[in-house]
């Protein structure tokens, strides 16, 4: 406690809202106390009666701000600002102080948000020009409530996010507004840059190559905009130079008699970047609390040559001689690989004449199974993509490159020798964290994306973020055409060519979304065939994708795009187009979630524009093929009755909801995996 | 991602560096189970036990505080190749140990973690108290001081010794029971008898209370502790218990076995003195305790103790001498994966481990067996108190039906629907389990099932006469025997009245003296001539009476058949009364059965009463003695049914003092013909009459013929019916009964 009073006694006389703080021995005591004080709450087993209960209080947190009341807030904070119009620059500034002093006091009573919201309102007016709308103003109401805001794309809410950061920033512990790539957090920092400094908040951004130094100091300003990669890295390599066992009481021992300031706790105190998790504010939060925690961030050591490299080699040799059905069984639906005992049999003939490592039956027939899967189940620009010599995961649901991920138990290793490249050493782990674990490391949480009703309750249950939608500021005329479905890819692919020659030629914009990288490069094959002119999106180089993006709205513009390509930026229509109808989405493939689905078609009909979206999609998607009812597949496939009567329809149904529910198994078990080595493995504080 | 790999785990970075020993407290026992090495680990401040398999005992060896984790398993890798412990293995083996704070490491002690250990701890221990609604345990004292004292006295007894002295004492009881076996047989009723509930829980409580002491003397006796002794409460039932898990350690599984069944040897013992006791003495207190004494330490033992389905000793038994520790709980985790594995088709989950298929065989039919019977157990109870107590039965029965049947059957389901590891097979999980339960509503509900009832009866021939005598008189003449086979209209005895004889001859000389007098008076005048005929008429009319009579006093058989006249032959010109029943002749080629069908069975079969629709709807059948290979078909005979409930029986043999008899008898009837329920004598004929297949010993010489009086069990079966439809009845008629609607 005396700490926590000696800090903020610290923060008021010291540079706070200065940009840059020096990174002097007391900053770096100020910074340090918070990592290691507060104590998250351990996650901890909901079971049986409580889970209900659970999902009552979800349920509950989710209704409390109903539409009338939180629109009558929002309506307080507009009335409020509005007055301020009238106020002197001087008068504003001193406005201003009274906001943030109540904010550094903690005070989080309406009265005082609704002023705070008012002032930051009034200095976005001031300084980009923009007047907020109620809706907007909502929307950072319920983030500051530590809520998740459900708003629509092309809403507006990286400004949404300016209030609501703006009033975190001025508590003072720094504020984390957390975004998917390097180029938004750039952009949105410079975007909202004049009203921190209006506000007199300093701004930090944290990118890819930002060295140690520079992310010291960005940690140390009031807020900082990042991505979740850097920041989770960033963690996990602050407690790998952190000593190895920071508990609490000595490290409280050691601030409040200031003894340690000098010997080897030098090296590290300055080696530590970030100054704890107090606030974050995240951008797109579904895909970064759900999509992105289906891995946990792992940082190891970096080997050089794997020692072990021949035998992935081998092992993929091997692979090589097994039939697929005789030797081994594939399970698409079970993403499995097994070796039948023939595979078995034929394993120890072949491995007679190896070394004697390959002599155990166990060790063998997991290697090679290993192989199998990488060479069975994991597909060259579907799940990975070979870049620089070296494989790159992809998110198989939003075609993302997860930068610095790395499968598993050895099928990195795998695929390496599949492709034939170099295998390099299995990283050893040093440190690893789950996304739901970090974000629960947080005291104060809050989000907002343009999809998240559909994870609403996982939300709840891991982060304890209840979703609340946000209404859209001018009614949504979005079109939806009825879904279209073929019996093979191909005649999918061209039937979508087709579709998007005839729409060219009425000058309207179309965009393609596509599911993995593979399948935007043969869309964009088809079209060139009919030559028609259009641009391919891979998720790869955000910043030219955000341009590319932008200008998809113009007339006669084709565009083929992987889910997550160009995310965060409009689609602004061009001059004419909205009289066309707006831009035409096509999907072409359900995603395995209804929420990436959604994100897709939210890229047309924003802010009240008309829009378009169609969805073509065939019995052999990977969707089905992984999760739907085989019998109904084949049934479909054969019976016209069976498709006139839109069986498909419940196929799709369902196979969305079994991927959905998949993945949701996923993130379960490394939730299992926190909470297990939590109870039982708590050997060391990694 | 699929897990592929086990030999390697994404967590082992945290448990790489780390150098644990295991606690130096801990006592290690080298086991063999079905020929393989393992390990146990006993903490004898918990009374818990761990056992680990020969290789990961290799590795937890290697744990010395000195080597790093990594370096031991790297070790346990060069010496043992394929066989070591995974990364995973030896994860969750420390996680294990660490949870059960067996590790012992040089990392200082993290109040909180130890502060959330003591809240779990007793979080569990409050889950286990008031999860257990049928059995709680209350312990009350710690018998290792007593125990400790008299250890010798244990070590005697459970000595070859021991062994011996109680062949010898089961030899003795045996000598003075088998004796007066029908006569311990049939008390067994008497049991029942509310008045007899108090001596019977005395005996059984004491009864319990040594069992338990015995277990604690032999666990002592080969050095193990025993720290609690408490009681139990069986649903209302307090049972005294004994906490002998020490025993667990012992390396020797015939000891471990010894411990297991001390109680039921002990009980044995006592059931074999109450015996001896009880064939001592006359009845009084001690005879009737006594009894009681042998009762409880017979069935109950039999039902619970040595029964290895329930978890009592009988189980420990069974899983030491199968050596499969565990039984239950592995059973349970083989059975789970059996059906994630082949019913709902899941891949890659790793079989639980087994040495053998003879123990995957045993733990199978020990899951398969083990359920229903212990669901049966409750039944049993639950209704034993319902007969008691009615509100109190019907609300335990309510809780039961809640507890055992809705909340697995909801548990069951919300598994497969809802259980996160059955994601990649739900489909095919949903369609298995609803087919399963659909079938098998579809089999209760649809399906008709044969329906019958079991009816015990005698044999009775179709028509039989008792020649009683006529008139005071000597027993003249006797011309068949006894037994003997007699046809229509052959004489059979004759009884001689001497004064039926003069009567007669007065009335003869009263005729001729009449027929003279006529004659003569015909002479003189016709009118007195027609008086006198008169008088004749008269006296013939009375001779004709005497006659009468005095052919009465011979007697031939009105129909063929069978004489049944014990001792007659003795009788041989004495004097018999009138009145006195002297000769029995019964048809012996057509046989009626009378059959007692119990009143609810009666309702239950017909519905309606018994009238003719009902009756050609069930059908009849039982096997005689003579033709035991052989079904007869029976018709149901109107006329000779009873038209309302009997509570006497015809005969003492159908009651059930004696053996084979089936109806349940008053035991305070000295007769024991008095039933308990209501009777209904139901008549049977067979179809084909006996006479015309043969019967009586022309088809088969060897069997006996089929007498009167045998008894036969007849199944009557009515048409096929749901099972739904059955019980449904079956419970409408116990209601109906129990509220007099």
């Amino acid at each position: 406690m005396a700490l926590r009073a000696r800090t903020q006694n610290d923060g008021g006389d010291g540079p706070v809202g200065v940009a840059a703080p020096a990174p002097t021995t007391a900053a770096s005591t100020q910074r340090l106390w918070r990592p290691f004080s507060y104590r998250p709450p351990r996650p901890h087993e909901v079971k049986e009666l409580d889970r209900y209960n659970e999902t009552l209080i979800g349920a509950a947190r989710r209704a409390m701000w109903s539409r009338r009341r939180l629109r009558a807030a929002a309506d307080r904070v507009v009335h409020l600002s509005d007055s301020f119009m009238r106020l002197s620059e001087a008068a504003l500034d001193e406005e201003i102080e009274t906001a943030r002093e109540a904010a550094r006091r903690g005070r989080r009573d309406h009265e005082a948000r609704t002023h705070a919201f008012a002032v930051v309102r009034e200095a976005v007016r001031r300084t980009i020009g923009l007047r907020l709308f109620v809706e907007q103003v909502m929307g950072a109401w319920v983030m500051e409530d530590g809520c998740l805001a459900e708003m629509a794309t092309g809403e507006g809410k990286t400004v949404t996010a300016c209030l609501t950061a703006a009033v975190q920033g001025w508590m003072g512990y720094g504020a984390h507004v957390v975004t998917v790539n390097d180029y938004l957090a750039r952009r949105d920092a410079e975007l909202n840059g004049p009203v921190y400094k209006r506000l007199g908040l300093s701004v930090g951004v944290v990118q890819d190559q930002s060295r140690p130094g520079e992310r010291l100091e960005a940690y140390a300003r009031d807020i900082t905009y990042i991505t979740d990669q850097q920041l989770i890295f960033d963690y996990l390599r602050d407690k790998l130079h952190a000593p190895l066992q920071p508990r609490v009481s000595s490290l409280l021992l050691d601030e409040v008699t200031d003894t340690a300031m000098s010997g080897p706790r030098e090296l590290w105190t300055n080696r530590i970047v970030q100054r704890g998790l107090y606030s974050a504010i995240i951008d797109e939060a579904d895909s970064v609390l759900i999509d992105q925690a289906t891995t946990p961030a792992i940082i190891g050591a970096e080997g050089g040559e794997d020692k072990s490299a021949q035998y992935y080699y081998t092992a993929a040799e091997l692979a090589l001689k097994l039939r697929r059905g005789e030797h081994y069984a594939v399970d698409l639906q079970q993403h499995r690989v097994d070796l039948t005992d023939a595979g078995r049999e034929r394993l120890a003939e072949i491995a007679d004449a190896l070394p004697p490592f390959w002599s155990g039956p166990r060790r063998r027939a997991e290697l090679v199974t290993q192989a199998l899967v990488a060479r069975e189940l994991y597909h060259l620009e579907d799940h990975y993509i070979v870049r620089d010599g070296d494989v790159h995961i992809v998110d198989p649901q939003t075609g993302r490159v997860l930068e610095g991920r790395q499968w598993q138990l050895g099928l990195h290793q795998a695929v390496q020798a599949k492709e034939g490249l170099k295998v390099t050493a299995a990283r050893e782990t040093m440190a690893r964290i789950s996304y739901q674990r970090f974000f629960q490391l947080y005291r104060r949480r809050s989000g907002m994306t343009g999809t998240a009703w559909e994870v609403r309750k996982e939300m709840w249950s891991i982060y304890r973020l209840p979703v609340v939608r946000i209404p859209t500021h001018k009614p949504m005329i979005r079109r939806h055409l009825p879904d279209r479905m073929f019996l093979d890819r191909e005649s999918k692919f061209r039937a979508v060519a087709d579709r998007v020659a005839q729409l060219n030629r009425t000058g309207r914009p179309v965009l393609i979304g596509t599911r993995s990288v593979e399948a935007s490069e043969a869309m964009s094959r088809l079209l060139d065939e009919r030559a028609i002119a259009h641009r391919v999106l891979n998720a790869v180089r955000h910043e030219e994708e955000a341009v590319i993006v932008a200008a998809a709205g113009k007339p006669g513009a084709v565009t083929v795009a992987t889910n997550m390509a160009g995310r965060g930026t409009d689609i602004i229509l061009g001059p004419g187009v909205a009289d066309l109808g707006g831009l035409v989405v096509i999907a072409t493939e359900r995603h395995d979630s209804r929420r990436i689905d959604r994100q897709l078609f939210g890229r047309a009909g924003r802010q009240g524009d008309p829009g378009q979206a169609e969805t073509f999609r065939s019995l052999d998607d990977a969707l089905i093929r992984q999760c739907g009812i085989r019998p109904l597949a084949r049934l479909l496939r054969r019976s016209f009755a069976a498709r006139r009567l839109r069986l498909d329809a419940f196929l799709w149904w369902h196979a969305q909801r079994a991927a959905s529910r998949r993945q949701a198994l996923t993130r379960q078990m490394i939730s299992k995996a926190d909470l297990w080595f939590d109870r039982a493995l708590y050997f060391e504080n990694r | 991602m699929p897990e592929i790999s086990r030999t390697f785990s994404e967590l082992w970075y945290r448990v790489a560096d780390f150098k644990p020993r295991l606690s130096t407290h801990l006592v290690v026992r080298r086991h063999i189970y079905r020929r393989n090495v393992w390990f146990i680990l006993g903490d004898p401040t918990s009374s818990k036990f761990y056992r680990f398999n020969a290789a990961a005992y290799r590795f937890l060896g290697l744990l010395d505080g000195q080597r790093t984790v990594q370096e031991a398993w790297d070790i346990c890798n060069a010496q043992l190749g394929d066989e070591a412990p995974t990364q995973r293995d030896c994860l969750d083996l420390l996680a294990q140990l660490q949870l059960y704070g067996l590790l012992r490491n040089d990392l200082p002690i993290d109040i909180q973690r130890l502060r959330e250990r003591i809240e779990q701890i007793r979080e569990q221990r409050f889950r286990e108290f008031s999860g257990n609604y049928v059995f709680w345990t209350i312990p009350i004292f710690n018998p290792e001081r007593f125990l400790a004292k008299y250890a010798n006295l244990g070590r005697a007894v459970f000595s070859r010794w021991g062994l011996f002295a109680l062949a010898a004492l089961i030899i003795l009881a045996l000598r003075a029971v088998i004796p007066r076996w029908e006569e311990m047989a049939g008390s067994v009723n008497s049991i029942i008898a509310v008045e007899n509930l108090p001596l019977l829980t005395l005996a059984f409580l004491g009864l319990k209370a040594l069992h338990e002491l015995a277990h604690g003397f032999a666990c002592k006796a080969f050095g193990g502790r025993v720290t609690e002794i408490g009681i139990m409460f069986m649903i209302v039932l307090p049972i005294p218990y004994c906490d002998a898990t020490a025993s667990w350690a012992f390396p020797n599984k015939w000891h471990r076995i010894l411990v297991s069944s001390a109680g039921v040897l002990c009980e044995l013992a006592v059931a074999c003195v109450a015996a001896i006791v009880w064939a001592r003495t006359d009845a009084g207190l001690v005879h009737t305790l006594a009894y009681n004494v042998m009762f409880a330490a017979s069935v109950a033992t039999i039902l619970f103790n040595i029964n290895p389905l329930l978890r009592y000793d009988g189980y420990y038994v069974l899983a030491d001498l199968t050596e499969i520790p565990n039984l239950s709980t592995r059973s349970h985790e083989l059975m789970k994966w059996l059906t994630r594995r082949f019913l709902f088709g899941l891949k890659g989950e790793p079989c639980p481990p087994l040495h053998d298929r003879g123990e995957g065989a045993v733990m199978v039919a020990h899951a398969v067996l083990a359920f229903p019977y212990r669901l049966l157990v409750m039944l049993t109870i639950v209704l034993f108190v319902a007969q008691q107590y009615f509100i109190f039965g019907l609300l335990l029965g309510l809780f039961g039906a809640v507890m055992w049947l809705i909340v697995p059957i909801v548990k069951g389901l919300s598994y497969v629907l809802s259980e996160p590891t059955l994601q990649l097979v739900r489909v095919r999980a949903v369609t298995v389990c609803f087919g399963l339960i659909i079938a098998a509503l579809g089999f209760i509900g649809f399906v008709p099932m044969p329906a019958r009832v079991h009816a015990p009866g005698v044999v009775e021939p179709l028509e039989r006469i008792t020649f009683r005598a006529a008139h005071d008189g000597f027993l003249d003449g006797v011309y068949v025997a006894n037994g003997e086979q007699v046809s229509s209209s052959q004489p059979l005895l004759a009884i001689a009245s001497p004064d039926i004889a003069h009567q007669y001859e007065r009335a003869l000389a009263g005729v001729q003296l009449e027929r003279a007098r006529r004659d003569a008076a015909m002479v003189e005048s016709t009118a007195e001539g027609m008086m006198s005929d008169t008088l004749l008429a008269d006296a013939i009319e009375r001779l004709r009476t005497m006659q009468a009579i005095v052919d009465e006093l011979s007697v031939e058989a009105p129909f063929a058949g069978f004489v049944v006249a014990p001792d007659l032959h003795a009788r041989l010109g004495s004097f018999v009364q009138r009145g006195e029943a002297l000769l029995l002749l019964a048809t012996l080629n057509d046989m009626v059965i009378r059959a007692y069908v119990d009143d609810r069975d009666f309702a239950w079969l017909f519905p309606n009463g018994l009238d003719a629709q009902d009756a050609s709807r069930v059908r009849a059948q039982g096997r005689l003695y003579d033709h035991l290979d052989e079904v007869i078909d029976f018709d149901i005979d109107l006329q000779r049914s009873g038209m309302a409930g009997t509570r006497t029986l015809a005969h003492q043999s159908l009651g059930l003092n004696v053996r084979g008899g089936g109806i349940a008898v008053d035991p305070s009837d000295g007769r024991g013909q008095r039933t308990l329920s209501p009777q209904w004598l139901v008549t049977l004929r067979p179809r084909v009459p006996l006479a015309e297949r043969g019967m009586n010993g022309s088809a088969n010489d060897s069997a006996l013929p089929t007498l009167p009086g045998t008894r036969v069990r007849i199944r009557l079966t009515r048409p096929p019916e749901p099972l739904a439809r059955q019980w449904l009845r079956r419970v409408r008629q116990a209601l109906s009964e129990r509220f007099d609607i």
